[in-house]
């Protein structure tokens, strides 16, 4: 081996280097420094590379696949078709606005889409939200509700662009429903399309719902639960999946 | 007899930290790198009897990993993103004569191309020799080798000035 296949290994992988490497380093002085100077490259590399992992991470990803397990037999035959419904909408949303930065002043429905695109996991969320929560979250929101609109399975008080939401995911016969509620914000009533995903902004009480899904044909019904949880009648209450 | 909760559990704790530090530089995230690690844990626990060899773990881990992203974000987009999609810490945000050496690593590493960045990645925080990334990669290890000296040279590059290393690949 002569320096300039030394110096080829060392700039391939020079942690791993060969017999052949080896000899030549205790016969070349300036090899033997040059690989030295390699090797501490590879540690600044090693470090600069070992970004902070969030606090409790494995402890979390334990609770999540003891919490998948206990729950994998007892899934119903139409929650089966709720998440392929789930994981065709998250592929249409990573492919079309995974990684797209949307700006804090863009257009309420760009924002709902990416927002939804950085929370894939609540697509598949299959534990039902109680009512008590769902009360709770839009009243902080200065948005009370009579009661829930209809079976929730995923709550979350989320950022969207320069607004606080309620965000929740309602699972339905055609799959899930993704809603967020925009208080003291008036938009007019507008569908969309995007990425393969259909949405509806609508005016309902003092705000703006937004609904998101791989289909619209429950938005008439979602948007008429959320107009009786507000106003505190009866009929919103029925027609969970 | 150890339990498969209990393989499970040694195997999250023993791995957990390297494959979300993967994921991050994956898909250049924390949040999304959150999620794909998780994905990547429930798919492993279902499959956890393929795992017959502890050293192996990483490398398996890494394939599925890969296959998650590349399942929910590849089809349109590209597997990696230029450096402001790249959401590096908060300390690493702050003006050039402010940064570490990690700093200015991290950012000269996110703005590195994705065909460089990968292999370079899974040599340095994976572990992986040439062959092994050619395997996982689909191609041949001449070009993984091609690649992985490139990626230095180019982070040589960015870092000019960072010292006497700079000097490493140049010959006497």
């Amino acid at each position: 081996m002569n320096c300039l296949e030394f110096r080829r290994a060392i700039g391939t992988d020079p942690r791993n280097l060969d017999e052949a490497a080896d000899v030549h380093r205790a016969q070349c002085t300036r090899c033997s420094d040059a690989l030295q100077r390699a090797l501490g490259f590879e540690r600044t590399l090693t470090a600069a590379f070992a970004v902070p992992v969030p606090e409790g991470l494995a402890d979390r990803l334990l609770l999540a696949q003891t919490t998948a397990t206990r729950h994998e037999p007892a899934r119903p035959h139409w929650r089966v078709w709720s998440v392929a419904a789930a994981l065709m909408l998250s592929v249409a949303l990573g492919a079309g606005f995974g990684w797209r930065w949307i700006g804090l002043n863009a257009p309420l429905s760009d924002l709902a889409i990416a927002h939804l695109a950085h929370e894939p996991v609540a697509l598949s969320s299959r534990a039902i939200v109680a009512e008590g929560e769902v009360r709770t979250l839009f009243a902080a929101l200065g948005a009370p509700l009579h009661h829930a609109p209809g079976s929730v399975h995923y709550l979350m008080n989320c950022p969207l662009g320069r607004h606080r939401v309620a965000h929740l995911v309602l699972q339905r016969e055609s799959g899930p429903v993704t809603a967020l509620y925009v208080p003291r914000l008036h938009e007019p009533r507008q569908d969309f399309s995007r990425a393969g995903v259909r949405g509806r902004e609508l005016p309902v009480a003092d705000g703006t719902l937004i609904l998101l899904a791989a289909s619209d044909r429950e938005f008439d019904a979602i948007g008429a639960q959320f107009q009786s949880a507000f106003a505190g009648s009866d009929g919103g209450a029925v027609g969970a999946p | 007899m150890v339990s498969k909760q209990s393989q499970f559990d040694a195997l999250v704790r023993a791995t957990s930290a390297d494959l979300y530090r993967f994921a991050f530089w994956l898909c250049g995230n924390e949040a999304l790198a959150q999620d794909l690690t998780q994905e990547t844990y429930l798919r492993a626990w279902r499959s956890l009897d393929n795992l017959r060899e502890t050293a192996a773990a990483k490398a398996w881990l890494i394939t599925i990993l890969r296959r998650e992203h590349a399942r929910l974000y590849e089809r349109k987009t590209p597997a990696f993103e230029p450096i402001d999609a790249v959401q590096l810490p908060e300390s690493d945000l702050q003006s050039p004569d402010q940064l570490g050496d990690d700093a200015l690593v991290r950012r000269a590493m996110a703005k590195l191309d994705a065909k460089y960045r990968e292999p370079l990645l899974m040599q340095v925080l994976g572990g992986f020799s040439c062959e092994e990334i050619a395997a996982e990669l689909g191609v041949s290890p001449g070009a993984v080798m091609t690649q992985v000296f490139r990626a230095r040279q180019k982070l040589k590059a960015a870092l000019g000035g960072y010292g006497e290393e700079a000097k490493v690949y140049e010959l006497p």
